[in-house]
């Protein structure tokens, strides 16, 4: 139970952005124009660091 | 997540050596301006995440923890230190963490576990658990965009604006790089209608026109027109003779006509009206120095930002937290939000200028290649010079900045010389003179020429597609997410906005019981308006009192940090939020803090005496629960009570044989409780206008209120058949009788020897048992457990019970019906 609590506490952290980000995701691949945007920017947005370069592959699929 | 246990400081912020034991529970530190009560706010900050709020930020100049956070006498910064032992909440684990001056950022964990240092880099990441009287202010009454980024910060939304903004930027940049490839098509497309011959780009006609060249040399027709199609295709194999010529005599002549065209608009009014138009506007801002510098600024911060790598400044390599920097640099980038502006429209008025030189550019370089290959050859230096001034000075208006470059760009003149103008004439003649291609070379020409520029039309035309096509995925994604956001946004900031009405109500339920307020996010901005008696909503600083504002500031931090955090709200530091609140809204605060968040261990700061003892009496604060600094000198520090109670203060005057002073504490003492006992048991006191009630007037109302309630429960307790509980409330009854009785304290208004102007002319001895009776009579009326003041429950209505706040003493007042 206290390791539960623990890790709870620890997933607070942007806990608001982290909802915002999946409903994001998930509004965006529901449009099958954009499923493959999404599914790239899904492996990008959750991270700590997110760069406006690694944003620009990930929308555009373009080469790092 | 946390509380603190212990914290001691040692050479850190005007702090010598001091150590507090906080064992987890609530804590106040009170003291005059300037006795070191921010040290110890600036203690725990530090020792938690090596930075302290109030030399680091917008206003602090050079201040810094490394060079004034010691003591100024600290000469070693080994020795500027603070231990801070904590409990992790949700696991029992005790731990401390060391840190010095010198070592900022490594500090000693012990134990130094993996969970430990999980809570405290989580803490060092989002160090909000100190609210101050600056922060407060910020939430209420700073503009909305500053308020968005203050309630951003604290709910952890800076990652989704960061995130915001990228996608805004990319959006943006795809846009604009579309606007030349646009160009880049239009200019292909027109050079490709005039190799054609033709006014329309429609499939028929181009085939039309195509094959009737194709049919010359007997290939056969193009039916259909694709993306590979080559006018050419089968030319190559036909073995003709090659044109005489090297230039196209027909399509030499369009472009040696187009240049002139395009020369000729260097001249018309339109171009001179948007020229004066361009200069005009760019001379003004091109006048003010600090323009430049600040777009200079600008662009610098804008890369800082880029390359920042979470670690240190890319320019002079100060380690920095990454949040911190990106707030520092964009508080300066809003800064140069005017700067933005207008580089706008200064792109605005120069952009039609450059491209008309960079279009001259470009005619001029198709036509500049003929000159050597002239069966006469003509130098075409001058022309080529000319072209490259003309590349030179669009890349120079393109570029903006500096001005002055740019200014004086416009106010040079480039319009052909003469010798341009004659050597252009000397080409368009040469070019005449050239033979009359055969028809088989005029259609050979005209298939190789046309293929080329197709070839050109379609690699544009590729270009501009993929860029739209970036454009459109960059405004999708640019757009949705701005929905989604606006609206999980607005989700949580109506929670908030419900939790912060309801703790507003608390304090102010005398008079704004029915209070609302709306919290209105939009783009990088958060309204705040609130009701103002039903009479409409304001700006909390339109027609609220200061103290009101004061506590709409707590409340809104109170709500952020319990939607933040729910039951992992464990801490949080008070530092001297509640400076303009009244005694009355103080108390109320105390409920608040003490009913709404009874797990969160609140440290509190103020310089009022008065607010302390409300914080005692209300149990908010155990006995022990506090430390009263009275003095701060730069060789000593701070010098705390010893006592920690003002009975024991008062015995310390009259140890020393000071009577007048230990008079005069125990004056002013007994009149704060007299008003707390008369408020908490809804005390009967003959009422003044003034306000101006003595001791007398107080302290027999609220004795006589507590005997009658205990009779009460006496009687309670029998008809209940609770002869232990009657014999309890009994016993409490007669200490009561027996107190007042020897402080003689309800003969007060007709005993003027006993009135309190009278002690000071005391001795000692006959001023003792005075002190005693008064000790006692204070015991009955609070808790031993729990120290709380008892009170009548409810606060309104009919009497129900007198309770302490732990619920050690409970006299029931219904008798059974």
């Amino acid at each position: 139970m206290d390791s539960e609590k623990e890790n709870s506490a620890s997933s607070e952290i942007g806990n608001v952005s982290d909802k915002v980000l999946s409903v994001f995701i998930t509004e965006l691949a529901s449009d099958p124009e954009y499923a493959e945007v999404a599914s790239r920017l899904n492996d990008v947005v959750f991270n700590d660091k997110i760069s406006e370069k690694s944003l620009r592959t990930a929308l555009f699929d373009e080469d790092e | 997540m946390i509380r603190i246990k212990q914290l001691v400081i040692h050479e850190f912020r005007g702090i010598r050596n001091l150590t507090f034991d906080m064992n987890g529970s609530n804590f106040a530190v009170c003291g005059p301006n300037g006795t070191g009560k921010s040290g110890i706010v600036d203690s725990i900050e530090f020792a938690l995440t090596g930075n302290v709020s109030r030399l680091a930020g917008e206003g602090t100049g050079n201040l810094s923890v490394k060079d004034h956070g010691p003591h100024v006498d600290c000469k070693d910064p080994e020795n500027a230190s603070v231990s801070l032992t904590f409990e992790i909440v949700s696991s029992g684990k005790e731990a401390t963490v060391h840190r010095t001056v010198k070592n900022i950022r490594k500090p000693t964990i012990t134990p130094a576990d993996e969970d430990v240092i999980a809570t405290l880099t989580h803490i060092e990441a989002h160090p909000e658990f100190v609210l101050s009287r600056r922060e407060l202010i910020k939430y209420v009454l700073s503009n909305p965009g500053d308020r968005s980024k203050e309630v951003q910060a604290l709910l952890r939304l800076d990652k989704l604006e960061s995130l915001r903004a990228n996608f805004q930027k990319i959006a943006n940049a795809e846009r604009r790089g579309q606007k030349p490839l646009e160009n880049h098509k239009k200019i292909a497309k027109e050079a490709l209608l005039k190799a054609l011959g033709i006014v329309q780009l429609i499939e028929n006609e181009i085939l039309q026109q195509v094959n009737i060249r194709r049919e010359t040399f007997g290939l056969p027709k193009i039916e259909k027109l694709e993306a590979n199609t080559s006018f050419k295709d089968g030319l190559a194999t036909m073995g003709d003779a090659p044109a005489k010529s090297r230039i196209v005599k027909s399509q030499a002549q369009t472009d040696i006509k187009s240049l002139e065209e395009k020369l000729e608009e260097l001249s018309a009014e339109s171009f001179a009206a948007k020229h004066t138009s361009a200069l005009q506007e760019i001379s003004v801002l091109a006048s003010d120095p600090l323009v430049d510098k600040a777009a200079s600024h600008k662009q610098m911060l804008d890369v800082a930002l880029t390359i920042f790598d979470d670690q240190q400044c890319p320019v002079c390599e100060t380690e920095w937290e990454p949040e911190v920097f990106k707030e520092v640099v964009q508080s300066k980038l809003s800064r140069l939000e005017t700067v933005k502006r207008q580089q706008e429209e200064m792109e605005k008025v120069a952009s039609p200028v450059a491209t008309i030189y960079e279009t001259l550019n470009t005619h001029i370089a198709t036509v500049e290649k003929y000159g050597p290959i002239f069966p006469k050859p003509i130098d075409v230096e001058l022309l080529i010079n000319y072209k490259n001034a003309l590349g030179l000075a669009s890349t120079k208006l393109r570029k903006l900045f500096p001005l002055s470059e740019s200014q004086s760009t416009l106010e040079e003149s480039f319009a052909p010389s003469e010798e341009v103008t004659a050597l252009i004439k000397e080409i368009g003649t040469a070019i005449e003179e050239l033979p009359e291609p055969s028809k088989q070379d005029a259609a050979r020409e005209y298939l190789i020429v046309a293929q080329e520029r197709m070839e050109t039309y379609r690699s544009a035309s590729i270009q501009l597609k993929a860029c739209q096509s970036k454009v459109k995925v960059a405004d999708k994604v640019q757009e949705l997410y701005g929905q989604v956001m606006t609206a999980e946004l607005e989700n949580v900031y109506a929670s908030v906005e419900k939790t912060f009405r309801n703790l507003y109500r608390i304090i102010n339920a005398d008079d704004e019981s029915d209070f609302e307020a709306k919290l209105t996010p939009s783009m990088g901005r958060l309204g705040f308006d609130v009701d103002f008696y039903g009479r409409g909503y304001f700006p909390p600083g339109a027609f609220h009192s200061e103290g009101h504002q004061d506590s709409m500031g707590l409340c809104l931090y109170l709500a952020l940090m319990q939607h933040l955090l729910s039951g992992n709200f464990t801490f949080a530091v008070l530092d001297d939020v509640l400076m303009s609140v009244d005694a009355g809204h103080r108390r109320e605060v105390c409920t608040l803090l003490k009913q709404k968040f009874p797990d969160t261990q609140f440290m509190l700061t103020t310089h009022d005496d008065i607010w302390l003892r409300h914080m005692k009496t209300a149990g908010l604060i155990k006995r022990n629960g506090f430390v009263h600094f009275r003095t701060w000198s730069v060789d000593i520090g701070p010098t705390e009570w010893d006592d920690r109670d003002v009975w024991r203060e008062i015995d310390g005057h009259l140890v020393k044989n000071n009577v007048r002073d230990a008079a005069s504490l125990l004056r002013h003492y007994l009149e704060y409780l007299a008003k707390e006992i008369c408020h908490r048991l809804r005390a009967q006191v003959v009422f003044r206008g003034d306000a101006q009630y003595t001791l007398g007037d107080l302290l027999p109302p609220g004795v006589k209120r507590l005997r009658d309630f205990l009779k009460d429960g006496i009687k309670s307790a029998e008809s209940w058949g609770q002869n232990d509980k009657k014999e309890l409330i009994g016993k409490l009854l007669q200490s009561l009788n027996d107190a007042a009785k020897t402080s003689e304290v309800e003969q007060w208004q007709i005993n003027t020897a006993i009135h309190y102007n009278e002690w000071e002319n005391l001795n000692k001895k006959d001023f003792e048992p005075v002190i005693e009776a008064f000790k006692e009579l204070n015991r009955i009326f609070e808790c031993e457990t729990c120290e709380e003041l008892l009170y009548v429950s409810p606060e309104r209505g009919k009497k129900e019970a007198v309770r302490c706040g732990c619920g050690s003493i409970n006299v029931n007042l219904i008798k059974k019906s």
